[in-house]
């Protein structure tokens, strides 16, 4: 009534919902229109009244806001959990491998000490499998080192700032400064922008990009390891190049021994391996994690093999805007 | 009386104690020194009040193993560090795993070295024989 007065005051329509009880059914909810009828000398005469029975409606609001609210709370205590169980397993993967870190280093030790001590009356032999046994735990270290970056990268580690790329590539060529002389390897950059990127991740992808193309190298030539970059209109590898468009497609081509193209999908599995591990290094896990810290970035990742060598095609987006943004 | 320095060792894996054992006793050919491991952090620390209190010398130089039961390296190096006489002497803590935030600490605490336990038993002679150069062959 209130509303009424008040707009009569007014002198304009107004709206409300009213109640009306009907005398079969009980109180059913109405929408009450009224226009105020205004001649022309301004003072209101008198109200077109419409009432409509929005009963209906309004109960089927009323519970669809009770059913979301519902769901609301149940997305927000499901979402408790998986915080909850993902600390557990990064606790987990932390523990263990650092507790198992503590085994393997009395083996190893005390492997070498057998062999260092006794080199001269074993037989060859044996000290083939000293060795062995020596070289399977720091490949047991190398993976766990590996399982342990793998788990940390689902926290939000650090944020994002603008980076060089070829600062990056850089920094990597100085991290293989030894191996790429022995290898005569040549790492060309061409054209790399700068993006929006989080520093240390970016440098683990390309640790590991560039790491196994001086791996799996070919021994009839010289490694060489191009890296290019063009911006691209759209998230998509067969976008069109666009000078302001707001992705950025990077490839890292090498001309080593390649991979069967058949499992071009497959090689960014977790601990998917594609060659015997002794003729090649490798325990298979760098892939997956060059994969999720990509997919961490809201970008691409794909792999061909065709004729020489591989090629690694990168998507990103220029810059970022995430909570993990700083900015 | 003996009157040589002496290293005390808190380590309750058995293990890497027989290791220091058998380095310092390489060592002990060419400097004569005194060693004396316990268990773990709580053994040293009654240790070190009993010497304190008259019963002996004190060590020139404490070395404790981060990872050990009921009283972590970390928190022996905190109560050594609080107490009026027994902070004056040396203490380096020793880890398992190589976590910069933990030795941080650990030399905000008062600690003149954190070591990361070696992998080979040449780089842990290394260690234990610059330790011993470093403070019991002094002056």
């Amino acid at each position: 009534m209130e509303r009424w007065q008040a707009a009569a005051a007014e002198m304009h329509d107004f709206t409300t919902e009213v109640r009306i009880h009907i005398k079969t059914d009980g109180y059913h909810w109405n929408l009450l229109r009224a226009k105020a009828r205004k001649p022309e000398d301004g003072d209101v005469s008198g109200w077109v009244i419409t009432i409509v029975d929005i009963h209906h409606q309004k109960v089927m609001n009323e519970i669809l806001e009770e059913k979301i609210a519902d769901r609301t709370k149940q997305l927000q205590e499901m979402n408790e959990q998986l915080e909850a169980s993902n600390n557990d397993l990064q606790l987990f993967a932390s523990v263990a491998s650092h507790d198992l870190q503590e085994p393997l280093r009395k083996i190893h030790m005390f492997s070498k000490m057998v062999r260092d001590r006794h080199m001269n009356d074993l037989p060859e032999s044996t000290v083939t499998y000293l060795n062995k046994i020596m070289s399977a735990v720091t490949r047991m270290k190398s993976l766990m080192m590996n399982i342990l970056n793998f788990s940390k990268l689902s926290a939000a580690t650090g944020g994002y700032e603008w980076v060089k790329l070829d600062n990056i590539i850089n920094g990597v060529k100085e991290d293989f400064e030894v191996l790429i002389a022995e290898k005569e390897a040549t790492i060309q950059t061409h054209d790399l922008p700068e993006l929006m990127v989080n520093r240390s991740q970016m440098q683990q992808v390309f640790q590991n990009l560039i790491g196994n193309s001086l791996k799996f190298t070919s021994p009839d030539r010289k490694p060489i390891i191009s890296i290019s970059a063009e911006r691209l209109r759209e998230k998509s590898f067969s976008s069109a190049p666009d000078p302001k468009g707001q992705w950025v497609g990077i490839s890292i081509r090498d001309n080593g021994i390649g991979f069967d193209e058949q499992f071009k999908t497959r090689i960014f599995d977790l601990f998917q391996r594609l060659n015997s591990k002794d003729q090649y290094e490798g325990t298979g896990i760098g892939l997956a994690i060059i994969k999720k810290i990509v997919e961490n970035h809201q970008g691409l990742i794909t792999a061909e093999s065709k004729g020489e060598g591989a090629s690694f095609h990168i998507i990103l987006p220029v810059s970022q805007t995430s909570p993990n943004n700083p900015v | 009386m003996t009157k040589h320095k002496k290293i005390l060792l808190a380590e309750d894996d058995e293990d890497d104690r027989m290791i220091f054992e058998e380095i310092v006793r390489q060592l002990q050919e060419q400097h004569p020194f005194d060693f004396e491991a316990v268990e773990n952090g709580s053994r040293a620390i009654q240790l070190l009040n009993t010497l304190e209190g008259g019963a002996g010398q004190l060590p020139a130089l404490i070395v404790l193993d981060q990872n050990m039961p009921q009283m972590s390296g970390k928190e022996a190096l905190a109560y050594l560090k609080s107490h009026p006489v027994l902070s004056g002497i040396p203490v380096v803590i020793f880890s398992t795993y190589n976590d910069s935030r933990l030795s941080n600490e650990c030399i905000r605490l008062g600690a003149v070295q954190t070591i990361t336990k070696p992998d080979s038993y040449e780089d842990f002679h290394a260690v234990v024989s610059r330790l011993v150069n470093e403070f019991l062959v002094v002056q």
